[in-house]
């Protein structure tokens, strides 16, 4: 690793995460940023901790232990794949410093090297959040050698590289396929939908199948599945064999392959380097732009602004896709459900299902709101709203529109479905399309003014403002907390009183909404960030 | 200074500015616009002319003093004043993601511009600035000066009564500068005002009527730039001024 390599990754990092901003600047909005950053990461971290740890304890039997390392292996990589992927292509070929680094005398490897490497080393601490609690568990019940703990803990250095540079390759790849595309990051978005979509369906029928089952079938199913994982996934099967079976071997085919990947995706992207970034720097220009007056129709100032931030939405590859996930879990879900579900006996339930299904949708519908980055996501353009003769409630209400406009598609798809296969009472109905549809209108003023506390304009990449967003991580966890507690009392109370219960509860959550917006309106947008 | 009279345009009346950490910024300004007068503003940099800017077309608020457009006052009236004036930023960020005829009609839209008078404007100032070809194209793909050229058009298709700029010339080519100033004075000869900073002094003298110094937040010279120059340079004035 050479000193330029170093270098770069250390300023990519500072910058990455605003340490240096933090240390230096007199702006206490600085040092608050950076506070909110780690404490995102701290969350997150403790978040997968306790994930993984819960699952690995319920692989405790014969069955299933020796699978607890390709386990956590399996789970480091997809959590990678699936979050590096979206933004490999965006960091590795970060078109706002391309001409500040390419005119210095460096090379285009060490550049690459250094934007990978600064995303590794933010990715390894996800990566060993999920890996060492599951080698803990598996530890203190197997018998370990002393040459097995030492293999354990050399490949916890390299457990995030292989899926990342794999991510980091399709990245590219997708990225050096779209650069030439006028819209590429509408096309670049939905093919990433279409990935996420296929895999939520495919782990929805995965966990189906081991659903019904009871538990010593069930743990034979799941050794069954990992018996297929490690036969058909040489690293899996190289990474378990090397812990488990203390074989070094292994482990350095594991090493080799991993560092052999990372070989050949720098020789990939260094020699595209240059040609997808300009590509991507370069213009489209359509010659002779002729005005067409059917589209140059006077519309409302708040249509205006809704027309504008949807654009934005959509082409933004990283603000879709981050908060589109809700609704296509939603959607897929309950189609599944659907399928899955086909005759099946309801009165058989212990509950009332009428009261619950609503919250649920609702908690999915909810889960990541737009309105909660929406303000941020206007960055350095803020200047335009704060100038522009219009009232701050037309630019909150645009916010609030457009979140309900991204929702509906989920909203109804869900709810009709639902309507269709579920045999809910008329007031059932009412309250199956009612509850999420004001679930939405309230998350999304929440969302507005969990913003509006924690805002960003400041921001030089996409990514900074929606993966890292202090304000998305709150009004997830209020989202969540807002939803878990009515569906925990759907449960509870007792059947004859469910209606009279979501009734009471809708009358609260739109008061509670009116109550927000009449607070909303009274913020004026130049208070916003100034404290 | 302080018996400004009503017709002004832009009036900023013993303005103060304190920044988080207590930096006074801008120090009991005051300076009047009247129709006509293309107002220069001119100053060291971190002086406080882009704070003075900014406190002005309400994207900062201010401790004390007042500032009104118009007869509006920008602190209790702010979309009236907003309705009056067209502000300019030294980098101007448009909506990278829209195109420029999207960008330009959604201006328009704020505005509440009619169908015919916006595709009337916009084809006037476009075909001025020579962007119609780009107007298809994303905003992300224009260079600084053709985003400066979309500010301008879009700051000019309102009809304002003032134009607020920082900077406004950089970037900007000289066939697309030469036309801008040209339209600047066509502007203030219909009853209008400009008010905006820069570094370029021969522009400044060259083009302005009035003309004030800011410096360390204090306004130390304002007026008719013939009474403060007294037939000698603008530079060297400046630089008496800034030396004193």
């Amino acid at each position: 690793m050479s000193k330029e390599v170093l270098k770069l990754t250390k300023m990519n990092l500072s910058i990455n995460l605003g340490i240096n901003e933090a240390r230096i600047s007199q702006d206490n909005t600085k040092k608050r940023y950076f506070r909110r950053n780690i404490f995102t990461y701290v969350f997150l971290t403790l978040l997968l901790v306790f994930y993984s740890a819960n699952y690995s304890v319920s692989l405790l039997n014969e069955k299933t232990i020796q699978y607890i390392p390709v386990m956590a292996l399996i789970e480091v990589s997809g959590y990678i794949v699936l979050f590096a992927f979206l933004r490999a292509g965006n960091e590795i070929f970060n078109t706002e410093s391309y001409e500040k680094l390419i005119v210095l005398p460096l090379k285009p490897r060490s550049i690459i090297q250094s934007r990978f490497l600064a995303m590794l080393l933010e990715n390894e601490l996800y990566a060993l959040a999920i890996y060492l609690p599951a080698i803990i568990v598996y530890g203190t019940h197997a018998s370990m050698t002393a040459s097995a703990v030492f293999i354990t803990i050399l490949l916890a250095l390299l457990v995030a590289l292989f899926p990342l540079t794999v991510a980091s390759l399709l990245g590219t790849l997708l990225t050096g396929l779209f650069a030439r595309l006028k819209h590429q990051n509408l096309i670049n978005s939905i093919f990433m939908m279409l990935l996420m979509l296929a895999i939520v369906v495919g782990s929805f029928f995965l966990s189906s199948t081991q659903a019904n089952t009871n538990t010593d079938a069930y743990y034979q199913n799941l050794a069954n599945s990992f018996a297929q994982i490690n036969k058909y996934y040489f690293m899996g099967r190289w990474f378990s064999s090397a812990i488990v079976s203390s074989s070094w071997l292994d482990a350095l085919y594991f090493a080799l392959v991993s560092l052999g990947t990372y070989v050949i995706f720098v020789l990939i992207c260094t020699a595209l380097f240059v040609p997808i970034s300009q590509k991507l720097k370069g213009s489209f220009s359509k010659k002779q732009y002729h005005f067409d007056s059917k589209k140059m129709k006077r519309t409302s100032a708040v249509k205006a602004f809704l027309a504008k931030d949807l654009k934005m939405y959509l082409n933004s590859r990283s603000y879709l896709v981050n908060t589109i996930f809700g609704s296509l879990l939603a959607i897929v879900g309950v189609i599944v459900y659907a399928i899955m579900m086909k005759g099946y006996d309801y009165s058989k339930l212990t509950f009332n299902f009428e009261s619950l299904v609503p919250f649920i949708i609702g908690l999915l519908l909810t889960m990541s709101v737009t309105t909660s980055i929406s303000l941020s996501f206007e960055g350095k353009n803020w200047w335009l709203s704060l100038t522009l003769p219009v009232s701050n409630k037309t630019i909150y209400e645009s916010k609030i529109l457009m979140d309900v406009i991204v929702s509906l598609p989920g909203y109804l798809i869900s709810t009709i479905v639902l309507a269709c296969v579920m045999p809910f009472s008329i007031a059932g109905y009412i309250f199956l399309f009612l509850v999420p549809l004001i679930y939405i209108v309230f998350s999304a003023v929440v969302g507005l003014l969990i913003n509006i506390r924690y805002p960003r304009f400041d921001w030089n990449s996409e990514n900074e403002v929606v993966k890292s967003s202090s304000s998305l991580l709150f009004s997830m966890l209020l989202g969540i907390i807002d939803l878990v507690i009515p569906c925990v009392g759907a449960i509870m109370i007792p059947t004859h009183y469910n209606q009279l219960y979501l009734a009471l509860f809708m009358v609260l959550i739109i008061g509670v909404t009116i109550f927000l917006i009449h607070k909303l309106n009274k913020i004026q947008l130049n208070r916003i960030g100034s404290k | 200074m302080d018996s400004f009279n009503n017709e002004s345009i832009l009036n900023i009346s013993h303005l103060c500015k304190t920044y988080k950490g207590g930096e006074m910024a801008v120090k009991d300004l005051s300076l009047s616009l009247e129709p006509g007068d293309i107002y220069g503003f001119i100053g060291a940099n971190g002086a406080g002319k882009t704070t003075t800017i900014k406190c002005s077309v309400g994207i900062l608020e201010f401790e004390s003093g007042s500032i009104t457009i118009c007869g509006h006052d920008i602190q209790h009236d702010p979309i009236s004043c907003k309705r009056s004036f067209s502000y300019i930023p030294d980098n101007p960020d448009l909506f990278d993601q829209l195109t420029g005829i999207q960008y330009l009609n959604f201006i328009a839209d704020v505005f509440s511009l009619s169908q015919d008078e916006r595709t009337k404007k916009i084809q006037q100032y476009s075909q001025a600035f020579n962007l119609v070809d780009a107007l298809g194209d994303l905003i992300s793909t224009y260079s600084h000066g053709m985003k400066q050229k979309l500010a301008i058009i879009a700051s000019l298709i309102h009809s304002p009564k003032l134009f607020i700029m920082d900077e406004p010339f950089v970037g900007l080519d000289p066939e697309s500068t030469f036309k801008f100033k040209e339209m600047m004075r066509d502007f203030v000869s219909q009853g209008n005002a400009i008010f905006f900073s820069t570094h370029v002094l021969d522009t400044a003298e060259k083009l302005c009527n009035k003309i004030a110094i800011i410096k360390k937040g204090q306004l130390i010279a304002s007026g008719d730039i013939k009474e403060l120059t007294h037939g000698e340079s603008l530079e060297s004035c400046f630089m008496e001024y800034m030396h004193e």
